[in-house]
């Protein structure tokens, strides 16, 4: 089981502006109706058409524009995202996947938990990167225990597909 | 639609849809600009011919599009709210007609494995929901564990046991399951030196 995202911000963006778009028409054509001046300026607008032709480089700006809005939607719903739910290997019956996130916090876990780490990062891309502080002087066997640690982990956790480990160390004493 | 990561699938597919509507238009504005369509579509033309008038009736279609319009959009922003897949109220008929039916709904069923799955060692909180027709059922579990429990015993219970007893209760011969796990949700003092 992948999970990604749910694309919530371009979406609720376009939902907004769809909204002022047809709150504005609305109120415009009721105060045209009422023969108040309008919102937006209906009459000036007229006139700036009537004034431009259709090769008028500002006619020629906005379809570009328009074009290139429409490209970054698409961009939008096409382009898969980082996953926001990992795949685990499948057990009997059952589609398995775990939040990133989580997989992140208990990662971080294990590796802040071995002996001599003062503080751990860590990401989840094509690799998982840890970085770890570490108050020893001779830190030399540190990154082995917390690859070691952080291999054990995953071995339970079981992903379907396992990055590679990179630990790197920092010492915070020279 | 019965599919756990809502709304991904409807803000996919509203903003693709918005997504070609604006690249056509754009592209015609430009095709008509640059002169492509010469012959038939001269671009010395003004946008807006001179003496065109607005019919009487622009102004009311026009509110009644915009209204329309702006519900859809509030419809849309209303959609993350709900995440639930949705489930459905499923007709149980007896061997016999004397006997009568019974409806169940899906979800009664759901909150039993859940209840189920919540009291086994390393599970901090548990929700299921039993999603499509009686004849084609899929269950959806949440599970979030216990920071540092084993993941591979629990995966093994849910399996070999909650899930048989959740199939035998409602005489299913398979029931197809997703697990979404939550690892750690519980924070031990050990994690915040």
């Amino acid at each position: 089981m992948i999970r990604r995202h749910r694309r919530v911000l371009p979406a609720s963006l376009v939902a907004l502006a769809g909204l002022a778009i047809a709150g504005l028409t609305a109120t415009s054509c009721v105060q045209l109706l009422l023969h108040r001046p309008p919102v937006l300026p209906f009459a000036a607008v007229a006139r700036l058409g009537a004034s431009l032709t259709w090769a008028h480089p500002l006619v020629m700006a906005a379809g570009a524009v328009l074009a290139g809005l429409g490209v970054v939607l698409l961009a939008a719903a096409a382009l898969p995202g980082s996953p926001t739910v990992l795949p685990l290997q499948p057990g009997r019956d059952i589609d398995t996947g775990a939040t990133r996130a989580s997989l992140v916090h208990t990662l971080c876990g294990t590796a802040a938990d071995v002996d001599g780490v003062d503080r751990a990062r860590l990401r989840i891309g094509r690799k998982i990167r840890a970085t770890v502080r570490t108050p020893l002087r001779d830190a030399a066997d540190l990154a082995g225990q917390v690859e070691a640690a952080l291999d054990r982990r995953l071995d339970d956790i079981a992903l379907a597909h396992r990055p590679p480990v990179r630990v790197r160390v920092h010492t915070t004493k020279d | 639609m019965s599919r756990p990561n809502r709304p991904a699938r409807l803000n996919r597919a509203l903003l693709g849809a918005l997504g070609l509507l604006l690249l056509a238009a754009g592209a015609a504005v430009l095709l008509a600009s640059s002169g492509l369509l010469a012959p038939r579509f001269d671009p010395a033309a003004p946008l807006v011919a001179p003496g065109t008038g607005v019919q009487p009736w622009v102004p009311y279609a026009s509110i009644v599009a915009s209204v329309v319009l702006g519900l859809l959009c509030v419809r849309w922003l209303l959609a993350r709210a709900f995440r639930a897949p949705r489930t459905r109220i499923w007709r149980l008929m007896a061997d016999t007609p004397a006997q009568g039916v019974a409806y169940l709904a899906a979800d009664t069923a759901a909150d039993a494995i859940a209840a189920d799955i919540q009291a086994y060692p390393g599970v901090a909180r548990a929700t299921a929901s039993l999603t499509g027709h009686r004849s084609a059922p899929t269950l959806h579990l949440n599970v979030s564990t216990t920071t540092g429990s084993p993941i591979e015993p629990l995966r093994a219970q849910i399996a070999d046991h909650a899930l048989p007893r959740l199939r035998h209760a409602l005489e299913l011969d398979a029931l197809p399951a997703n697990l979404l796990l939550r690892l750690d949700t519980t924070s031990t003092p050990s994690r915040t030196r």
